[in-house]
């Protein structure tokens, strides 16, 4: 386990540095010196004085002085240390309007993901133990519909036939969780669910597949051979070897849900970083936008280690190979 | 050698055949009759394909008012002869705006899912082939890749480029081209396995052309497999980049641009609004999924009926 460990930890590292440099290329193709003449008040392409002193002063409060390399390692370095730069449109730090929107994000990435597993894991248990019938036809001809459904499409339908039917209104303001547990609830279970629910549709699947797999065993004919009851071998021999692969697809679930959060932020309202990103993207606020995709990839990032290692830790065969 | 190739693909398909046709040579509707009951959800896909891509070569013809045409004695017309899917807000035929919408769809999907396949093929062809250092750093960086939610990614590109119909093609592209690189890496390093790719090497052939001739040939049921699945997600992608605003911009019509703005709040007076766009995008979406599922059952027999 510590090798494993110690290999893991260490393949994160330039992974990291990887994604870095990587989101910083991107955002310094821009053509032209675009942002800068952007600033300085001129459309792009537009001739300015690179050598004026007003320039030279803007560029440096920018970060956009010097070489790129040197451009790079003092963003990193900053990066790291808290510093994400002073945002374009409003000359404030970075830091300070991405900071009271992450609790936002991340409870919202949380509970959906949690629904999403339930959601997913139980239906696609339900599934493979009524294979063939009605309900394993509605589970899957279902899940199949979500995966084509645009998820912010679902999200209008579902808020039009609350409004038009039930004359329900959405609720506006959020609050903190610890200020306001229910208020908090009311605003965020909505959006999660339908998040979730889209990422279940995956979940459903494989979780069926993956038990449909084992049911076929010998050591689960063994047991249905020595008479237990049917609940005994589901819970003890089928779902602890079925679901082992299904917490793999934990990673890619949650890139999956990330760009769900995106769009449900919008179609909700919610001030979350999918919002602001929304925002800093069609503002072409680069700073903002860079800072939020490294801060993303971080998180992806850890979340695959993560779930590699607690992968490694419930299936003993990953440790050793 | 390539008559080699040829043979095995079309033995594939002809082994296919033989497979879903019951013994003895049936008629022509009984065969027909059979083929459609047994590969249903791909018949359907592939009918829905058909018939999204002709809306769109032929937009111009099926849809009975132009897309921006605003008629302000009709505003929020429910569905009716007259206006089959009703009209928005500002008076606009939402039947015609869908008929033309598909074409930024049919458009945007395909050339992104052709560009991202296709340079994402390359890679994997000659990470694949080489294996070792290449393969290690290509790999390495298509982790690095794929570790951007595919929305973030495309958003990013655009905030970039700015939102042209070019640069929301290459956006998705972007997205689309690691999962092009992992398919068809473990493509070709399976066929590079085979003996007659060892038989071409032994009797001499150049790393080109045991590439070229003899592994790209092989990729192609893979690549078009890809090629069809990832359509729907191209599409899914433009829908929500349309939908932020940060799509095609107006006033070219587009299905994730027509959910947008006012639409919401006209919606619960005139559902037609937007229940339509988004019918669409999903039957299209499903469209493409069964079809790409069909064509990886013809091609890969050991996945059928999974």
């Amino acid at each position: 386990m510590r090798t494993y460990l110690i290999k893991r930890l260490l393949l994160f590292v330039p992974t990291a540095f990887g994604v870095s440099l990587f989101i910083f290329v991107m955002l310094h193709t821009i053509p032209g010196d675009y942002a800068t003449a952007l600033l300085l008040g001129g459309e792009p392409g537009e001739a300015y004085d690179a050598s004026s002193e007003q320039f030279q002063q803007i560029r440096e409060q920018l970060g956009l002085d010097g070489r790129l390399d040197q451009q790079y390692v003092r963003w990193l370095g900053n990066f790291f240390q808290g510093d994400f730069g002073i945002s374009w449109t409003n000359r404030k730090p970075v830091w300070d309007r991405m900071a009271p929107r992450i609790f936002l994000s991340f409870e919202l990435g949380v509970l959906a993901v949690t629904l999403a597993f339930v959601l997913g894991t139980v239906g696609g248990v339900i599934s493979a133990v009524k294979q063939d019938t009605w309900i394993d036809y509605v589970l899957r001809s279902s899940s199949m519909t979500l995966q084509a459904m645009p998820g912010f499409w679902l999200a209008l339908m579902v808020i039009v036939i609350l409004v038009a039917v039930w004359g329900w209104k959405p609720p506006i303001e959020y609050r903190h969780l610890w200020d306001d547990p229910a208020r908090n609830l009311s605003v965020l279970l909505l959006p999660a669910f339908l998040v979730g629910l889209r990422s279940s549709a995956e979940i459903l699947r494989m979780t069926r597949s993956s038990v449909l797999e084992v049911l076929r065993e010998d050591y689960v004919r063994t047991a249905e051979a020595k008479g237990l009851y049917r609940s005994k071998i589901l819970g003890q021999h089928v779902l602890r070897n079925a679901l082992l692969p299904v917490t793999t697809l934990a990673g890619f679930e949650v890139v999956f849900l990330m760009s769900g959060q995106v769009i449900i932020e919008s179609v909700f309202n919610l001030h979350g970083i999918g919002k602001l990103f929304v925002q800093a993207v069609a503002a072409r606020d680069y700073p903002v936008v860079q800072a939020i995709v490294m801060f993303v990839a971080l998180v992806v990032l850890l979340a695959n280690l993560v779930v590699d290692l607690m992968y490694a830790y419930l299936d003993p065969r990953i440790r050793y190979t | 050698m390539a008559t080699q190739n040829e043979t095995t693909s079309a033995d594939a398909v002809r082994e296919n055949l033989m497979a879903a046709e019951p013994p003895r040579r049936p008629g022509f509707w009984k065969y027909n009759v059979y083929y459609f009951r047994h590969k249903l959800l791909g018949t359907i896909g592939l009918f829905i394909v058909v018939v999204m891509v002709l809306t769109a070569v032929f937009a111009d013809l099926i849809a009975p008012y132009a897309y921006q045409e605003q008629n302000y004695t009709a505003v929020l017309h429910a569905p009716s002869f007259e206006f089959f899917f009703g009209t928005d807000n500002f008076g606009r035929d939402v039947f015609s705006r869908i008929v033309h919408g598909a074409r930024i769809s049919m458009l945007v999907g395909f050339l992104s899912v052709l560009a991202g396949t296709g340079i994402g093929a390359v890679i994997g062809l000659i990470s694949g082939f080489f294996m070792g250092k290449v393969d290690a750093i290509v790999q390495r960086l298509v982790d690095m890749w794929m570790s951007f939610p595919d929305l973030i990614l495309a958003l990013t590109i655009v905030a970039v480029f700015g939102n042209t119909l070019p640069n929301v093609i290459m956006a998705i592209a972007a997205t689309i081209l690691p999962r092009g690189v992992r398919i068809i890496r473990s493509a070709t390093i399976a066929i590079r396995e085979t003996d007659y790719t060892m038989a071409a090497r032994s009797i001499g052939a150049s790393d080109l052309r045991t590439m070229l001739r003899h592994i790209m040939p092989n990729t192609v049921a893979p690549f078009l497999i890809i090629m069809s699945s990832m359509f729907g997600t191209a599409i899914l992608t433009e829908a929500g980049l349309s939908y932020l605003g940060l799509g095609i911009s107006e006033p070219t019509p587009s299905w994730g641009r027509m959910l947008t703005g006012q639409a919401a709040q006209y919606a619960p007076r005139a559902p037609w609004i937007i229940v339509f766009p988004g019918v669409f995008i999903t039957i299209t979406v499903m469209g493409f999924a069964f079809f790409g599922d069909a064509l990886r059952d013809l091609f890969d027999p050991r996945q059928r009926g999974r």
